[in-house]
């Protein structure tokens, strides 16, 4: 039933994936060139969704301050994948070892350290950059796999299927890799969409403050703080890049839900 | 019940101190020299000693660590390298600022969310259903901060209901000053008040299907009886742990926040040291925004007991 | 068929007792799924009416129509009549005032049934505050009786008490009072007692029969089994796939049942009373003295998290110097309830779990002597485990599901031995060859725990571990599989170790008994000698709790 949700999901992310690909090899105008005299337009025929408050195309921006969101967002998924999930298998195959204490404690330490927290303190350091902002969601997204992960692979390890495998001598890698990961591998599916478009709106928030891409890299927080001061003035600029946002995490959102529901068997049956 | 306590304050304990130890290290590997930076290119090396040594600079890591976590515990949080004037007096005032706010919104967020669920579960699968899941869908995937610059957009510059920005202060009177948080606690709250919308309803479905709402029903109480009586309760257990981990979401949204807003609050004073290389100002306001959610995350231990009498197991 | 005995039956019930409880053809469908089709039975006021039948006969959803707390989706039709009330027709108003006043129910999970977050006396007094007019010291002083009426009494059991504070038995009779607590006519029971051991479930069903003499309500007692039905009801049903297939009084279902799946039913039961088989392993101990498997002074612990910061860290000993033999072809069985350590003894013999002290030995060389259990001794002794759902990898087909264990051999099996073996293992336990290309969830219970004894016997083992291998099946498939297992020890000369907390399947399948009580192993001895003549006190205890199926031989 809930199926449906999956297409608007993948229609919505793929227009942006489309975009965001295709602005590497083409966008409506060169979002390095500047030009004043045509500054500030309301969307007409020629700048279809207007341009800023520099001349610039806020449709080309858009596409390719789509790739930066995209960037950040999925690069930081990947950390918190490949650092999280085998520290989670670890944890679960070890039970209650260093591996256990560092997964608990390091979500702690991390859930009392918003993102944004991590951020400022590494831009503090080392000066702000769309890095920072992958390290910062990165780090975050760690403790949420390990934990997803060793919490789905305990309750695995006591299943007779992983009982009956170690009878059959296998040893704890092994069985991580042939029972528990092809058995778990939904569940991250889900929690990926999930912290990708957590990741979407952060980077969103980190360079909304300043503390992510730089310009003259375009992006969709840093739109969305330049066209603050003009809100009056020219009130499209900041509701074409919002919009942006919202189609994209609402998008990713979807697809996470359908996905979820396709992929439970146990709601599968039930179709 | 005590010993329960215990652990958990001692493993929150544990948390503050590590978290001490990672910002400071993370900004003791900042290159470069407070000193030098504060007096300038130009400054004499005995003038510059003289500052490293009022500041304690030319103390040992571990000294200066020492000096400073347990400075904090005395309320003493340093001084300013930029504007020479104790930490703590220009955390203090913003504080009130950011503090407020946040609770605000959690608050708001809770006053939305717990009818919208509750709602949204005793009428699983209908038109109610349906809605308020399509609101909380838009609402997790709205920006706070562009929620914000909407709201201003409408309420402040279009209805001239509230001003766009700036803070009245607590001397104003108590309604004054919510007046003007309100629009930022809004926009805050929002986006949270979907999540916890769709955590109310979902653990309230889950708790809907356990065997003892069966008994509750064939004891004779009505599906609504039963729903508040029996299912509240338990479902409170994963909002409980959604709500402790929005506060730190809050937290840092409300430093965004207050950027739209033009509120004097931490988030502010915490950008406005980035650029001056303040660092003490900025392990400061980090170390103490930990700290308030350390003290929120404890709290909701301590509500969970209250809520699950299993985890008050006799000491 | 079904319908034509059920109506010439059910004259025959109404006819001896004013019926307190009528069912007419009730049907019922959930989002389309025909689930009853129907049904048509009565209850006497102050009997009992037994209601048998196996998992998916639609025997809970009888009590759910009844109570009318059927889940969404549903769609009923029929008649049903409580107490000269037509209840289809009444407001859900209306059935809240019956529920629980009138019409109690019991279920089966106690550990679920009760609401966590409240306490006991909280959750029996609603019942009485919802359906009593009465002041709230009153309220206090009826919970407090009713609880010590269940058999918790006050002095022990305080109303302050948590349901995580009570054991299962504890949890269930606070489940009746729950529903006894406002004097009802009819307490419904479904499956009451499945989930407990037999000494709790006496207990339980003590307290059934005399609430039922006592108060004098009629009570439906629906169950899977027989000999509960027989020592406790006046009339029975036999249900099957949503239909009724037989009914009448116990003396005629009991006596003479005329339904071939009744008929199948009583076999698939009362051969678990006939003490079972030969001595067929007396050529195997004389050609091999040395034991199969020699188990040791065996010690497992387990150790609990310390109960303060300053006291020591405590162990519990879940398995308590544990010695015994099993010879080659011989089929030995461990009867214990549950906590009593047979679990962790598996996990033990198995090389999952370290060892506190003790040894194993198979074939006289040990397998606990070192950390890791050699790959020679894990492939002499094999498992098959209780749960038929959760014992196979749903992400994997039945050819790689049962050929895992061949990871043994020291050679690794080549795709044409490996499929040589499948289909002949396959075979050997009743399935097709050709299942091998089969996702497991294609495959009924029964048929699961085929594939499961067919993975355990790839790798052509000497022992073979069946731990409650076969309580989760029905009793007509269990059947099936013990006689399965029996086949292949001839066949093959297995040795078992049969873990089990029900007497009847140890009984019929073992040559010798262990008897297992807190860690310890109490008595030991020959299957007949054991259950004839017990020795233990613990022993007795469990023969005399278990209930027997009575075959009435006269009309009381």
């Amino acid at each position: 039933m809930r199926l449906k949700s999956i297409v608007p999901g993948a229609l919505l992310i793929t227009i942006v994936l489309v975009a965001a690909l295709l602005s590497y090899v083409w966008t409506p105008f060169d979002v390095a060139t500047l030009d004043i005299r045509n500054k500030l337009q309301t969307p007409n025929q020629v700048n279809w969704l207007g341009t800023d408050h520099l001349g610039r195309d806020i449709l080309s921006m858009l596409m390719v301050g789509a790739r930066t969101s995209i960037a950040v967002a999925l690069v930081a998924v990947g950390i918190g994948m490949g650092v999280g999930v085998p520290l989670g298998l670890i944890a679960a195959a070890k039970q209650s070892g260093w591996a256990d204490e560092l997964i608990m404690r390091g979500n702690d330490l991390v859930f009392a350290f918003p993102a944004l927290l991590i951020a400022i303190m590494i831009t503090a350091v080392f000066g702000a950059g769309a890095v920072n902002a992958i390290i910062a969601i990165g780090i975050f997204n760690i403790p949420v796999f390990a934990r997803l992960t060793r919490g789905a692979a305990l309750s695995l390890w006591t299943r007779e299927f992983v009982l009956a495998a170690r009878v059959a001598g296998k040893s704890g890698f092994r069985i991580s890799v042939e029972h528990l990961l092809p058995n778990i591998t939904n569940l991250l599916i889900v929690q990926g969409t999930i912290q990708f478009s957590l990741g979407i709106l952060a980077e969103a928030g980190l360079s909304y403050v300043g503390l992510g891409a730089q310009p003259p890299i375009p992006s969709w927080g840093r739109m969305l703080a330049d066209s603050q001061t003009l809100i009056t003035l020219a009130p499209h600029l900041a509701l074409f890049p919002g919009l942006a946002i919202v189609c994209t995490v609402l998008g990713l959102n979807l697809l996470g839900d359908g996905l979820r529901d396709w992929l439970d068997p146990r709601l599968r049956r039930e179709r | 019940m005590l010993r329960y306590l215990y652990r958990r304050l001692g493993s929150l304990a544990a948390t503050l101190l590590v978290a001490s130890l990672v910002v400071f290290v993370v900004i003791e590997v900042v290159p470069g020299d407070p000193a030098s930076y504060m007096l300038g290119l130009n400054a004499q090396p005995d003038t510059v000693a003289a500052l490293r040594s009022e500041l304690g600079l030319d103390q040992s890591k571990p000294a200066r660590y020492v000096q400073w976590v347990t400075g904090m515990l005395r309320g003493d949080f340093g001084q300013s390298y930029t504007y020479r004037t104790p930490v703590a007096d220009m955390v203090s005032d913003r504080l009130w600022i950011s503090l407020p706010l946040a609770l605000y919104a959690l608050v708001l967020s809770i006053v939305i969310a717990f009818p919208a669920g509750i709602w949204a579960a005793s009428r699983r699968g209908g038109a109610a259903d349906t809605t308020v899941m399509g609101f909380t869908q838009l609402g997790i995937a709205i920006p706070n901060f562009w929620f914000a610059m909407l709201l201003v957009l409408f309420f402040a510059i279009k209805l001239r209901w509230f001003s766009a920005g700036g803070f009245a202060g607590w001397d104003e009177g108590f309604f004054v000053a919510l007046k003007s948080l309100t629009l930022p606690a809004i926009a805050l709250a929002l986006p949270q008040a979907a999540i916890l919308t769709r955590v109310m309803r979902s653990s309230l479905l889950d708790v809907l299907g356990e065997d003892f709402m069966r008994t509750a029903r064939a004891k004779g109480l009505s599906r609504r009886q039963a729903l508040l009586r029996h299912a509240l309760r338990n479902a409170m257990i994963p909002v409980l742990t959604i709500i402790g981990l929005q506060f730190s979401f809050l937290i840092a949204g409300a430093i965004i926040i207050e950027n739209v807003f033009f509120l004097p609050g931490l988030g502010r004073l915490i950008f406005q040291s980035i650029a001056q290389r303040d660092l003490i100002v900025v392990e400061s306001v980090v170390m103490l925004l930990v700290f308030a959610v350390v003290v929120v995350t404890f709290i909701v231990d301590l509500a969970y007991a209250w809520v699950d009498p299993r985890l008050r197991r006799r000491s | 068929m079904a319908y034509a005995i059920g109506s010439t039956r059910d004259c025959v019930v109404s006819d001896n007792h004013s019926a307190l409880l009528r069912l007419d053809r009730v049907s019922l469908d959930i989002h389309g799924v025909p689930i009853l089709s129907d049904i048509s039975l009565s209850v006497a006021a102050g009997q009992t009416l037994g209601i048998i039948g196996e998992s998916g006969s639609g025997k809970s959803m009888t009590a759910l129509s009844i109570m009318q707390l059927l889940p969404r989706g549903s769609q009923s039709s029929g008649s049903i009549v409580f107490d000269g009330q037509e209840l289809s027709e009444l407001s859900e108003e209306q059935l809240c005032d019956i529920r629980g006043s009138d019409i109690g129910m019991i279920f089966q999970e106690p550990m679920t049934a009760l609401n966590p977050v409240k306490t006991i006396g909280d959750q029996v007094s609603e019942s009485i505050r919802l359906h009593r007019n009465v002041s709230s010291a009153e309220v206090k002083q009826l919970t407090e009786q009713i609880l010590e009426r269940v058999g918790l009494p006050n002095s022990e059991y305080p109303l302050s008490r948590y349901p995580h504070e009570l054991s299962g038995g504890q949890r269930q009779r606070v489940v009746i009072a729950i529903a006894v607590a406002c004097k009802p006519k009819l307490l419904i029971a479904d499956e009451p007692t499945t989930a407990l051991d037999v000494t709790t479930q006496a207990g339980i069903l003590d307290l059934l029969k005399t609430l039922q003499r006592d108060e004098g309500l009629a009570l439906m007692l629906i169950t899977h089994d027989l000999a509960v039905v027989s020592m406790m009801a006046d009339d029975v049903v036999v249900m099957k796939s949503g239909q009724v297939v037989e009914q009448g009084s116990l003396y005629s279902v009991f006596g003479n049942p005329s339904n071939d799946y009744t008929k199948l039913l009583f076999d698939a039961s009362a051969l678990t009373q006939v003490a079972r088989r030969g001595n067929k392993n007396d050529s195997a101990t004389a050609t091999n003295k040395a034991p199969l498997l020699e188990v040791r002074d065996l010690v497992c612990e387990y150790r609990v998290p310390r109960p303060g910061l300053l006291s020591r860290p405590t162990a519990f000993r879940a398995v308590d110097t544990v010695s015994f033999d099993i010879q080659h072809g011989e089929s030995v069985g461990l009867v214990g309830e549950s906590g009593c350590g047979k679990s962790t003894l598996t996990r033990a013999l198995l090389g999952l779990m370290k060892l506190h002290s003790g040894s194993i030995s198979l074939n006289g060389e040990s397998v606990s002597a070192a950390q890791t259990v050699s790959r020679d001794a894990r492939r002499q002794m094999q498992v098959v485990f209780q749960d038929p759902f959760g014992s196979f990898n749903p992400r994997h087909k039945v050819r790689r599901l049962i050929s895992e264990p061949l990871y043994l051999l020291d050679t690794q099996a080549t795709a044409q031995e490996t499929n040589y073996r499948v289909s002949e293992t396959l075979e050997s336990v009743g399935m097709a060859a050709s299942d091998a290309d089969k996702f497991i969830h294609e495959f009924s219970g029964g048929q699961r725990q085929r594939i499961a004894i067919a993975r355990a016997l790839i790798i052509k083992p000497a022992l073979i571990i069946l731990d409650e291998a076969v309580s989760a099946l029905d009793v007509s498939v269990r059947a099936q599989v013990l006689e399965l297992l029996h086949d292949l020890a001839n066949r093959e000369g297995l040795a078992y170790l049969f873990i089990s907390h029900d007497l009847s399947v140890v009984q019929r399948v073992s040559d010798r008994v262990l008897v297992m009580q807190k860690g310890k192993i109490v008595e030991r001895g020959d299957t007949q000698t054991v259950f004839s003549n017990p020795q233990h006190p613990y022993t007795q205890q469990l023969i005399s709790a278990a209930p027997t199926l009575r075959i009435p031989q006269s009309e009381r």
